[in-house]
């Protein structure tokens, strides 16, 4: 009998040992475990009065993100909720343990995890690495985004609780995006944004104003899948009213125009979420100086944010 | 809260269509009192979602005393379903509803832990041993919270230094509680997970069943026979060392 502790069945090691040393190298260069800390300092100094804006620690931070999905996506927007989405009450996909989740508290609603106001999902090149997919890539074609150099980012499943759609969470939690972005060093963002309902007839004007003012250009232009693709010419650019259409697009979308997004070519009806997406593409080079204008000028009513501003302006 | 009602129900009808039988096998047929637990063990596994990874492999021979480091009630459930065996408990679990019952279905052995009685818990002990039965004790006494093993207590390790007992092959299991819905646990997620120190039951049941999934490892050590002349305490520190050597190997890499 010896007395030394054995060391010949520890499975776990020897596996870490096994993986080709070029993944390990890709995983320590852009790791996200590594620098994990710092980001999350820079998104908690965006502050409101009582609002806190940070990102998802532990696993009991997600499943409030879920469980508020789950309100917004399901019993308000009316998606087929499968059997499994209900007896959770949880919007959840294999992609949730890999992705970084931004959420929105309100310290005045109640105690820590039910005063979760609103959430985004953000997927990094990184996380791919271990699952293998973006979000996106089982609608659209991305293969052109894919290719490009530098860090990309996908967003997605944004939501905000109904009783505080008239206050400042999105702003929140895009100040909070633009945190990140910075310190990833992120060149492209995209993602799929929605129209509510499954009848395109309803939408029609909206597609070809998007189709012919918003096109993303070629070299970064994402595609509708085949076996999904739905057109989004309809109408000539003669026949569309601008200032008119743009009002009657949905909120999101707008705020997203107005960051100077392009649209990718055509659109996915969503059967599950009872949606018709769109997907977004947005160079960060070509926004940051118009948004951060954007940002500096407009104070939100009644709640004093403490900008990180001055972060925003020693790295430009 | 309905996925908490739906497994209970689910719980509740299993127990209640294998109690009967297990009850006629336990009275009449002795031999076979393994095969309902485990079957029984395994589909508990696939109600709460817990995902099992087992390392290493099982000792084969009978009997074998496992000697595991206990984070949560759970680790019953885990242990019965990868291999068959009984266990150690202490004499007020006997009395507790339901589950003294169960616990009385499976063999288990009760011992009484006042200091005077050492000497009947040997015999118990040894008694269901040499009916090449296998035995799994906790010997930490109490549940950790998974992030760290506590002390052994040495009292039960005594039965190796008596010459007439037969020689029994001792086996290191390690629970280790890695993931939760898929999301990997850090010191504090992990100390609301399992049950330790004075945590109340219910709330923790209710909490575990709201669970998407639960991974565990578990690391099946090395097998080994302890000579007559070790103490019974280095014994003990031997079994801790073992354990603890791959706990920490496993969480702070």
């Amino acid at each position: 009998m010896c007395l030394r502790p054995l060391k010949k069945e520890l499975g776990p090691k020897k596996k870490w040992i096994k993986q080709p040393i070029n993944t390990i190298k890709n995983l320590l260069s852009n790791s996200y475990i590594l620098d994990r800390r710092k980001i999350k300092k820079k998104i908690k100094s965006v502050k409101s009065k009582n609002y806190e804006v940070r990102l998802a620690k532990n696993f009991k931070d997600i499943d409030a993100a879920q469980n508020l999905r789950y309100k917004v996506f399901y019993q308000e927007l009316n998606a087929k909720p499968s059997i499994k989405n209900i007896l959770y009450e949880k919007d959840f996909d294999e992609l949730d343990p890999f992705c970084d989740h931004l959420l929105v508290f309100d310290h005045k609603k109640g105690p820590k995890h039910k005063s979760i106001v609103g959430t985004y999902r953000l997927i990094r090149r990184p996380m791919t690495q271990i699952h293998g997919k973006f979000y996106t890539e089982s609608e659209f074609n991305i293969k052109k985004i894919l290719s490009t150099q530098g860090e990309i980012l996908e967003l997605g499943r944004s939501c905000v609780h109904p009783d505080y759609r008239d206050k400042p969470i999105m702003q929140l939690l895009w100040k909070a995006i633009t945190a990140y972005m910075i310190h990833y060093k992120i060149k492209i963002l995209f993602g799929c944004a929605s129209f509510s309902g499954s009848n395109v007839s309803k939408y029609k004007k909206q597609f070809s104003y998007l189709y012919h003012n918003y096109l993303a250009p070629t070299s970064i232009r994402p595609k509708a899948l085949k076996n999904h693709y739905v057109s989004m010419n309809y109408f000539n650019k003669n026949e569309i009213n601008n200032n008119e259409v743009f009002k009657t697009l949905p909120p999101l979308i707008k705020g997203y125009l107005r960051l100077g997004v392009h649209v990718g070519e055509g659109a996915v009806i969503d059967k599950q979420f009872n949606t018709i997406d769109v997907c977004i593409v947005l160079k960060t080079s070509a926004i940051r100086k118009k948004y951060l204008e954007y940002l500096n000028k407009k104070k939100v009513k009644n709640s004093k944010i403490i900008l990180f501003n001055k972060f925003l302006r020693r790295k430009n | 809260m309905l996925i908490v009602l739906f497994r209970l129900i689910i719980f509740f009808i299993l127990t209640f269509t294998l109690l009967p039988f297990q009850i006629i096998i336990i009275l009449f047929f002795t031999k076979f009192v393994y095969i309902i637990p485990a079957f029984y063990h395994k589909i508990c596994c696939k109600i709460l979602g817990i995902k099992i990874k087992k390392i290493g492999k099982i000792s084969a021979t009978k009997p074998t005393l496992f000697v595991s480091n206990h984070a949560s009630y759970l680790d019953i459930i885990i242990l019965s379903s990868l291999f068959k065996s009984s266990f150690i408990a202490k004499k007020e679990v006997s009395s507790w509803p339901l589950l003294g019952i169960l616990a009385k279905l499976q063999n288990t052995v009760f011992i009484d832990r006042k200091i005077g009685s050492i000497k009947e818990q040997e015999n118990l002990i040894i008694n269901h041993l040499k009916k090449k039965n296998n035995l799994i004790i906790f010997p930490e006494g109490t549940s950790s919270d998974g992030n760290k093993i506590l002390p052994f207590k040495s009292s039960l390790f005594n039965i190796f230094q008596n010459k007439n007992n037969p020689s029994i092959n001792i086996q290191t299991i390690t629970i280790i509680y890695k993931k939760v819905n898929g999301i990997t646990l850090n010191r504090v997620s992990r100390r609301d997970t399992t049950w330790h120190s004075n945590m109340e039951f219910i709330p923790n049941l209710i909490n575990l069943l709201k669970k998407i999934s639960i991974d565990i490892e578990v690391v099946f050590n090395e097998k080994f026979i302890p000579k007559v002349s070790f103490d019974r305490k280095k014994l003990a520190f031997f079994c801790w060392k073992n354990i603890n050597y791959t706990l920490i190997n496993n969480l702070y890499r």
